[in-house]
């Protein structure tokens, strides 16, 4: 007796499955029409412009209420994009500077932005950064300015981890 | 199987039938916990890295997911993870997570998550890395445009994974109508999604379940009749948290789609163009691995296999595997098609 009630909930799941195939056929072969999607299409596109006069409505309400609309929202997310692009072309730019810099991020999770190195592997990358070293070495060597160099090269460590700091704020995993 | 302890008086029916009922009062099993670390940010992406547990191959795999679903399936849990299953195996994993992009995201359109993000994200990956070539692995729409990226790479890929991913939108054999309609112009949502400025997830799952089930009970059938079984019901709960998961589809992207893809099909003709780049399969030099799904209502292997046609690199393979869309074959480590094509296309370490 037990197990055929047990069954029930089997034999239930196939009929229901093969209905439920039978049904989402029809209701596919019904709905794939012509009519239909540019009936909705002309519908939607007759309700745009009551939806502009609304929103044109709304903005200009914001001007007397002092509230801000979605579209002011945009903006400053824009902003605020338009800040982090700058931090990571920085970030790119002093990746070239430094690229020794690389085994000691790797180290430091919570300094995990660590893509201020290029890779030293890298095809493309690889041969910008030797460049850039030998570069680097030829004009050591000429002027003799290693202890300079190296105070630079602290004080944009020392930006690196602010600029890191400040972006991460609030995103570490709690996972690890 | 961990069944349940049902009483000795209790027939089993009753007892799936109470813990059916009892589901939703249970809390929420926990989903992606395989430790990661947030390596690189921009507006609502985040570049996830899954540490090798013992690295032993010199290529990390970059994930790219879908652009209307969280890529939560791909860590829903210990012992059923893709990423835990490449972790284990020795590789470092990067997943380019994209958020949930607001209005203000509206004008984000395919070139930019490919330029922007994409191809950034690469770059932070080989940089974090320290690898000389990466392996780029795309999931659906994340597949086409993994796919597409590879077209326009400055950066070193050596191998391309394109996961149930649609290249040939002409292949479609479901709502032909509609499509012809779409392609006609005598059906035009662009004004609409201008105002909204995104597709909500709302309307991407409804349309989505429009394409695949419209009447969606067999899931909870199936439920219903293993609901004594606890472990199955975390799973389900989990994969239904996913099924659910929908995020919604920036404006100008959307659009994209429909022109590039639905209608003119830009990506098999060799016409398509990233920001003023060729992006030609062709183009592809990467080892390409591509896999279908028999089953696949959403993707139909029409839809897939065409872009064989079009690669032009040496190594190209093509798998069919005998599931649906999303798959369960995450189950118990690596898929074995991967495991038998990735190793040794990853530069193993000699240990």
């Amino acid at each position: 007796m037990t197990e055929k009630k047990s069954d029930l909930y089997k034999e239930l799941k196939v009929f229901g499955k093969q209905k439920e195939q039978q049904l989402n056929s029809k209701i596919q072969e019904l709905i794939n029409n012509r009519e239909l999607i540019e009936s909705v299409s002309r519908s939607s596109q007759m309700q745009v412009p009551e939806i502009i006069k609304m929103q044109e409505a709304s903005e200009r309400r914001s001007i007397i209420m002092n509230y801000p609309t979605k579209k002011d929202v945009a903006n400053i997310a824009k902003l605020v994009l338009q800040l982090e692009e700058k931090i990571d072309k920085l970030e790119e730019l002093l990746s070239t500077v430094i690229p020794e810099r690389n085994g000691f991020l790797r180290s430091q999770p919570s300094l995990s932005d660590l893509g201020v190195v290029y890779s030293l592997g890298s095809k493309k990358m690889n041969s910008r950064e030797e460049s850039n070293k030998k570069e680097g070495s030829k004009k050591m060597n000429s002027r003799g300015e290693s202890n300079k160099k190296e105070e630079n090269k602290k004080r944009i460590l020392d930006l690196i981890n602010q600029l890191q700091d400040l972006k991460f704020v609030g995103q570490r995993n709690r996972n690890v | 199987m961990s069944k349940r302890k049902v009483p000795k008086n209790q027939p089993k029916s009753i007892s799936k039938w109470k813990h059916f009922s009892d589901i939703p009062n249970q809390p929420m099993p926990e989903m992606g916990l395989t430790p990661k670390i947030s390596v690189w940010k921009k507006n609502k992406s985040t570049l996830w890295y899954y540490p090798a547990v013992k690295k032993r191959y010199n290529v990390p795999v970059f994930l790219i997911y879908s652009l209307i679903n969280t890529p939560l399936i791909l860590d829903l849990a210990p012992g059923n993870s893709l990423i835990e299953a490449f972790v284990n195996e020795g590789f470092e994993v990067y997943l380019l997570d994209f958020g949930s992009p607001g209005y203000e995201d509206g004008d984000i359109s395919i070139d930019d998550y490919i330029v922007d993000y994409i191809q950034k994200g690469v770059q932070r990956a080989l940089r974090h890395s320290g690898a000389s070539e990466i392996t780029v692995m795309g999931f659906c729409l994340g597949g086409t445009i993994a796919a597409m990226y590879a077209a326009i790479a400055d950066e070193p890929v050596k191998n391309l994974i394109l996961s149930v991913t649609p290249i040939d939108f002409s292949a479609s054999q479901s709502f032909d109508q509609w499509q012809a309609a779409i392609k006609d112009g005598t059906a035009d949502f662009d004004e609409t999604i201008d105002i909204f400025k995104t597709i909500p997830a709302s309307e991407v799952k409804y349309g989505i379940r429009l394409i695949t089930s419209p009447i969606y009970i067999s899931p909870y059938l199936s439920l219903l009749n293993q609901a004594d079984d606890e472990e199955y019901v975390q799973h389900w709960r989990r994969f239904n948290a996913w099924t659910n998961g929908h995020v919604p589809l920036a404006g100008a992207t959307a659009k994209q789609i429909g022109e590039d893809l639905v209608i003119n099909n830009r990506l098999v003709k060799g016409s398509l163009r990233i920001r003023g780049k060729k992006a030609m399969l062709s183009n592809i030099d990467a080892s390409v691995l591509v896999s279908a799904n028999e089953n696949d209502r959403l993707v139909p292997q029409e839809m897939i296999n065409p872009v064989m046609e079009h690669l032009t690199c040496k190594d190209k393979t093509y798998i069919l595997l005998p599931s649906g869309h999303a798959s369960k074959e995450y189950v118990g480590g690596l898929p074995l098609y991967l495991k038998e094509w990735l190793p040794k296309r990853s530069s193993p370490m000699n240990n």
